[in-house]
C-alpha cells in the first residue's frame, strides 16, 4: 500500500545555483500527482529530492525535510530510501548488459532473494504489473536492449516495482516514446495508483489531466499552485498557472 | 580586369594546393596507420631471425628446461648437429618464464582491484579541483622511472617484506601451499609482485577511470534508483558495460608487468637454475635476464648466447601478444554467455 | 641515457645476430673453422669502408678520433684521469670513453666500431681465432676482496680460502660456524647462522675473477661451473643475485650473515658501511689482505709467466706476500686499424698509458684503486703495441 509524503521547506542547489526555493507540499497516499511547469522550473529536482537521487550528483545539496508518513527520509540510509521510493527515468535505461529477466532479478538477488522459484515468481509478477509479461514471456533470456523503446520503459517500471516500493517517482516517463507506447504507460499509471503513491513529472498537460488526481505547478523553483487536477487546469487560482496551462508560455 | 583574373587564378591555385595537401595528408595518414603493424612485424622478424640458431640448438627444451648456462666461454666450441655453441651451453628458460608469469600474476591480483576502486572514486565520487589533483597524482605516479621503483624496492620494501610481511604471511597462511616455508631475504617473488603492482596500478587506474567516465549517467542512476549501493552499481552495472575496455586495460598492465626490466632486476633476487619454492623465493624474469646477460653473451665467440637471448626476447614478445589475444577472446566468450545466461550474483 | 645504451646494445646484438645468420646460411656445408674466416672477411670489409670515410692521410697534425667502450671498472680511469691528462698534451687527439660493459667493448673493438675495448678479462681462444688478429694489452692491475656482514665478527679479518668459498657458493657449507670455517679462524666467535650467498646477477669482470679463484682451488667447482663473466651459478637456498658492485654492497649491508665479492675500488665505501673483508689464502698458504704491496708483489711474481700475447690469469700468484685475486685490466684492440693516422695515434696513446711516467703514474691510478703494471712487463707490452698498423 502506498504512503503519503510530506515536504517542508525543501530547497535545493546545484553548486551555487538554487533550483528549488523552500517547497512545502503534501502528497496523499495512493494518488497520482502530476508535477508540471516549464523547462528548468525545478520539477525534476523536486522529485529527485524525494528519493535522495539529487545528492548523488557531485556538488548538489539540499535543505528541508521530506517525510514518508512519520519517517524522515533524510535520517534514513539513502539506499533504504530508494528501495521504498522507486524511480522511472526520462529515457528507458534497462541495464544494457543484462537479459530481460536479470534486469528485474538483479536487485532482488542483491537484496537476498536466492531461491530460483521465488525469483521467477517475482519477476513474472512485476512484469504482469507493468503489463509486459505477455509480450516478453518467451524472450526473458534475451538482452533487454532488444526490446522496443516502449517495452524497455515498461521493463524499467517492472524493475522498479519488483523491489516493492511504497512510492513510484516518474520523471517524464513517456517523453521519449511514441504515442501508442505513451498511452500504454498512462494506462499503467492509472492502474498502479491504487497500490502506490505516484508522482509523475510531465511536460504534456493532456497527460497530466489523463493520469493525475492532483497537479502541482512549478515556476522558477517555486511551487506556484497545487490542487485537484481539474481545479488547476479549469480554475487556476494563480495568473501564472493560467498563463501556463493556456499555453501562453512554456 | 587583369587584376581580377589574377585574383581568380590565385584562388584556384590555392584550391589546387589544398587538394594536393589533402592527398598528402591521406598518404601520411595511411603510412602512419600502417606503422604499428609494420613495426611489430619488423621487430618480430628480427628477433625470430636472431633466435633461429638457438631454436635449432635447444628445441622445446628452451621452455621446459631449467638449466641456464652460457657454457664455458673460455673453453672449446663444440658443434652440435651443425650448430656451434660453447661446451656445456644449455639455454633452459623455464625459470625465467615462470618468474615472469608468477610476478606479473601477483602484480595483477593486487593492482586490478585497487585500480578499479581508485578509478571508481576518481570517476564518480570526487569532482572539481580534488578530482584534477588526484588524477594528476595518478598520472605522476605512472611517470616515475622504473629504476626509482627498483631503488625504493631494494632499500625500503625488500627489508620490510623480508622481516615483517613475508614472515607474517608465512605464519598466518603457512598451511596454504606456496605460502609457507622460509620467508627469505625479501628479494624475490613477493617483493617483485608488489613493486610491479605499484608500477602498473596508475596505468590501469587511468585507463579504467576514462572508461568509467564514459558510462552514461542514466545507466548508473538506474542502479542507484533501485537502491543499489555504490559498489553494487559499479560491480553490476558499470563494469559490465566497460568490460571489453577493462580487459584491454588489464592486458595493458599485464604486458607492462611482464616486460618491466629494471625494477624486477633489482628486487627479484636473480634466481638461476631453480624454480621458486614459495612466495618468497628469488626469481628472474625474461627481460631482466636479457639485460643482465647480454654483455657476457657478446663475448661468446660462437654467438649462440646472443641467439639464446634473442629467443628469450621472442618468447617474451609472443607471450605478450598471446596474453592480449587470450584476454580479448575471453571478453567475447563472456560477452556471449552474459547475453545467454546472465551474470551470476 | 642508460636506456639509450641498452637499446644500442640490443640493436647491435640483433644486427650482429642477423649478420651471422646470413653468413651461416651461405655456407651450410662449411665447418666451424670456415665460418670464422667468413667473419674475418666481413670484418675487413667494415674496416676498409671506415677507412674511406676518415681518409687515410697519415698526417700527424690532423685531428684523430680514438673511442673506447667497455668495462665500467675502467671507465673512471679513462674518463676521469687519462682523457683530461692526455688531451692536455695532445690536443689533436680526440678521445672518448663510454661505460658499456666489457662484453660490448670487446664486441665493438672486434667489429672496428671503436679503437679500444676496455675489458676486465682477456679474450678466449675461440675469440682470438674468430676475429682478425686481436691484441690484449694490459693497462693496469686490479684486485677484488671478499666481504661479509657478520655482526659478531664485525670488521675483524676472517681467514678464508678458495676451497671454502667454493663450498659456500655450492651450498655445501651453509652455516658460519661450519667446522671448515672454524678451523681457518681459531679463537674467533662464529655464530650459528645461515650464510646468505650474494653474487652478481649481471655480466661482470668481478665474477670472472672470483670464479677463477674458485676454479683454481676446488676441482668440483672447476668441472661443474668453471669461470667467466657469467657462470651458471649453483642453486643455493636463500641466495641473492645483485646488479653491479653497488647492488652487491647494498645487499650485503641489508642482509646480516651475507657474503660476497666486491671490486677493490669499492673497498673504502663498503668498510664505511660496516662490512668486513677477508684475508685470503694464497699459494704459499699465507692469509693476505688486499693492499698496494700485496697486489704489486703478486703482479711482480707473475711477470715471468706472462706469454707474449699477455693473456693470462693472475690468480694465485706465488710468493708469501702475494694477494691471490688480482688481474690485468685490458685494452682489447685490433692490430689492423682503419688508417695509418689512427694506428699511430692509438700506439702513441697506449705507449703513454703503460708508461710509469705517463698513464701508469700512481697519481692517475690511485684515485680508482688500480696498481701500476709491473716494470718488467714493459718489453712484452711494447712489442704488442708495435704490432698495431694502419
Amino acid at each position: 500500500m502506498g504512503k503519503s509524503i510530506s515536504v517542508a521547506g525543501l530547497s535545493a542547489w546545484y553548486g551555487d545555483q538554487q533550483t528549488l526555493q523552500s517547497i512545502d507540499i503534501e502528497l496523499k497516499a495512493n494518488t497520482a500527482t502530476a508535477v508540471i511547469g516549464p523547462s528548468g522550473c525545478g520539477k525534476s529536482t523536486f522529485v529527485r529530492c524525494l528519493n535522495r537521487m539529487h545528492e548523488t550528483v557531485p556538488g548538489a545539496r539540499m535543505e528541508g525535510r521530506v517525510r514518508l508518513e512519520e519517517e524522515d527520509l533524510y535520517r534514513m540510509h539513502p539506499v533504504d530510501v530508494r528501495r521504498i521510493v522507486g524511480m522511472v527515468f526520462q529515457k528507458p535505461n534497462p541495464f544494457p548488459t543484462l537479459s530481460v529477466f536479470d534486469n528485474i532479478a538483479l536487485a532482488l538477488r542483491l537484496s537476498g532473494v536466492r531461491r530460483r522459484s521465488e525469483l521467477a515468481e517475482r519477476v513474472e509478477r512485476s512484469l504482469r504489473m507493468a503489463a509486459l509479461w505477455d509480450e516478453v514471456k518467451d524472450r526473458l533470456r534475451q538482452p533487454a536492449t532488444e526490446l522496443s523503446g516502449g517495452q524497455q520503459q515498461r521493463l524499467c517500471i517492472a524493475r522498479a516495482l519488483a523491489v516493492e516500493p511504497e512510492v513510484l517517482l516518474m520523471d517524464e516517463p513517456a517523453s521519449a516514446l511514441d504515442p501508442i507506447s505513451t498511452l500504454r504507460i498512462e494506462e499503467l499509471i492509472r492502474d498502479l495508483k491504487s497500490r502506490y503513491t505516484i508522482v509523475i513529472v510531465t511536460h504534456n498537460m493532456q497527460q497530466a489531466t489523463r493520469v493525475a488526481d492532483r497537479t502541482a505547478f512549478f515556476l522558477n523553483g517555486e511551487l506556484i499552485e497545487f490542487g485537484d487536477t481539474s481545479q488547476v487546469f479549469e480554475h487556476p487560482r494563480d495568473r501564472r498557472t493560467e498563463d501556463y496551462v493556456c499555453g501562453r508560455f512554456g | 580586369m587583369s587584376q581580377r583574373k589574377r585574383g581568380e587564378m590565385h584562388v584556384m591555385s590555392q584550391r589546387r594546393a589544398s587538394r594536393w595537401a589533402d592527398i598528402g595528408f591521406r598518404g601520411v595518414a595511411a603510412v602512419c596507420s600502417a606503422m604499428p603493424l609494420v613495426v611489430l612485424a619488423a621487430i618480430l622478424a628480427v628477433v625470430v631471425a636472431g633466435a633461429m640458431p638457438s631454436i635449432r640448438y635447444m628445441g622445446w627444451r628452451f621452455i621446459t628446461d631449467i638449466t641456464w648456462n652460457l657454457g664455458n666461454l673460455y673453453g672449446a666450441i663444440s658443434v652440435h648437429g651443425g650448430v656451434r655453441a660453447p661446451a656445456g651451453a644449455s639455454y633452459g628458460a623455464l625459470v625465467f618464464l615462470v618468474g615472469t608469469l608468477a610476478s606479473s600474476a601477483i602484480a595483477l591480483v593486487i593492482a586490478v582491484p585497487v585500480s578499479v576502486l581508485t578509478a571508481a572514486v576518481l570517476a564518480y565520487q570526487v569532482r572539481g579541483p580534488l578530482q584534477s589533483l588526484l588524477s594528476f597524482l595518478v598520472e605522476l605516479l605512472a611517470g616515475i622511472p622504473s629504476v626509482v621503483f627498483g631503488l625504493w624496492g631494494i632499500l625500503v620494501l625488500a627489508p620490510w617484506v623480508g622481516s615483517q610481511l613475508g614472515p607474517g604471511i608465512a605464519h598466518l597462511f603457512g598451511w596454504v601451499p606456496f605460502l609457507g616455508g622460509s620467508a627469505g631475504t625479501g628479494l624475490g617473488l613477493l617483493t617483485s609482485g608488489l613493486v610491479l603492482a605499484l608500477m602498473i596500478t596508475p596505468i590501469i587506474t587511468a585507463a579504467v577511470r576514462d572508461l568509467l567516465m564514459q558510462v552514461p549517467r542514466l545507466y548508473r542512476e538506474g542502479g542507484i534508483g533501485l537502491g543499489l549501493t555504490s559498489w553494487e552499481v559499479l560491480r553490476h552495472v558499470c563494469l559490465p558495460i566497460v568490460r571489453e575496455g577493462l580487459i584491454g586495460a588489464v592486458a595493458l598492465g599485464w604486458g607492462r608487468a611482464m616486460g618491466e626490466t629494471m625494477a624486477v632486476l633489482m628486487v627479484g633476487g636473480s634466481a638461476l637454475n631453480q624454480l621458486p619454492q614459495n612466495l618468497y623465493s628469488p626469481i628472474s624474469t625474461m627481460a631482466a635476464v636479457i639485460a643482465n646477460q647480454l654483455d657476457s653473451a657478446l663475448t661468446d665467440a660462437s654467438h649462440m648466447a646472443v641467439h639464446a637471448l634473442a629467443e628469450l626476447a621472442a618468447l617474451l614478445l609472443v607471450l605478450t601478444v598471446v596474453t592480449n589475444l587470450v584476454a580479448r577472446l575471453l571478453v567475447h566468450r563472456v560477452g556471449w554467455t552474459a547475453g545467454a545466461r546472465g551474470v551470476r550474483v | 641515457m642508460r636506456m639509450d645504451i641498452r637499446m644500442r646494445t640490443w640493436m647491435g646484438g640483433a644486427a650482429a645476430a642477423a649478420l651471422l645468420l646470413t653468413v651461416a646460411g651461405c655456407g651450410t656445408n662449411s665447418g666451424g673453422g670456415n665460418s670464422g674466416s667468413n667473419q674475418t672477411a666481413s670484418g675487413a670489409e667494415n674496416t676498409s669502408s671506415s677507412g674511406k670515410q676518415t681518409g687515410a692521410s697519415g698526417d700527424g697534425s690532423k685531428t684523430v678520433k680514438l673511442d673506447e667502450t667497455g668495462s665500467s671498472l675502467l671507465y673512471p680511469l679513462f674518463n676521469g684521469q687519462w682523457i683530461p691528462a692526455y688531451q692536455d698534451k695532445h690536443p689533436n687527439v680526440q678521445l672518448s670513453a663510454a661505460s658499456t660493459g666489457s662484453g660490448e667493448g670487446i664486441s665493438d673493438s672486434m667489429q672496428g666500431l671503436v679503437q679500444i675495448g676496455g675489458s676486465d678479462a682477456y679474450l678466449s681462444d675461440a675469440q682470438m681465432q674468430q676475429g682478425s688478429s686481436m691484441l690484449n694489452i694490459p693497462l693496469a692491475v686490479s684486485a677484488q676482496q671478499v666481504m661479509y656482514n657478520v655482526p659478531e665478527v664485525g670488521k675483524k679479518h676472517l681467514h678464508l680460502d678458495g676451497d671454502v668459498l667454493a663450498k659456500i657458493y655450492m651450498g655445501q657449507i651453509t652455516y658460519w660456524d661450519d667446522a671448515a670455517i672454524k678451523s681457518l679462524n681459531p679463537g674467533i666467535n662464529l655464530p650459528h647462522q645461515k650464510i646468505v650467498v650474494v653474487r652478481r646477477s649481471d655480466s661482470s669482470g668481478d665474477t670472472f675473477l672470483f670464479t677463477q679463484y674458485l676454479s683454481d682451488n676446488n676441482a668440483q667447482w672447476k668441472s661443474k661451473y668453471g669461470f667467466g663473466t657469467d657462470v651458471s651459478w649453483p642453486a643455493v637456498n636463500g641466495e641473492i643475485g645483485a646488479k653491479g658492485n653497488d647492488g652487491i654492497v647494498t645487499a650485503l649491508e641489508k642482509n646480516k650473515y651475507s657474503i660476497s665479492y666486491v671490486g677493490i675500488s669499492w673497498l673504502n665505501q663498503a668498510t664505511q658501511g660496516g662490512l668486513g673483508y677477508a684475508a685470503l689464502k694464497n699459494k704459499s698458504g699465507q692469509f693476505v689482505l688486499p693492499t698496494a704491496s700485496s697486489i704489486e708483489s703478486a703482479a711482480a711474481a707473475m711477470v715471468g709467466k706472462v706469454p707474449d700475447d699477455e693473456r693470462i690469469s693472475l690468480i694465485d700468484a706465488p710468493g708469501a706476500n702475494s694477494y691471490p685475486i688480482i688481474n690485468f685490466e685490458y685494452a682489447i684492440v685490433r692490430s689492423h686499424q682503419s688508417d695509418a693516422a689512427t694506428a699511430q695515434a692509438l700506439k702513441n696513446f697506449l705507449q703513454w698509458a703503460i708508461d710509469p711516467q705517463g698513464g701508469n703514474d700512481t697519481k692517475y691510478l690511485s684515485p680508482v684503486h688500480f696498481q701500476p703494471l709491473p716494470q718488467d712487463l714493459e718489453g712484452k707490452t711494447k712489442a704488442q703495441i708495435d704490432k698495431i698498423e694502419g
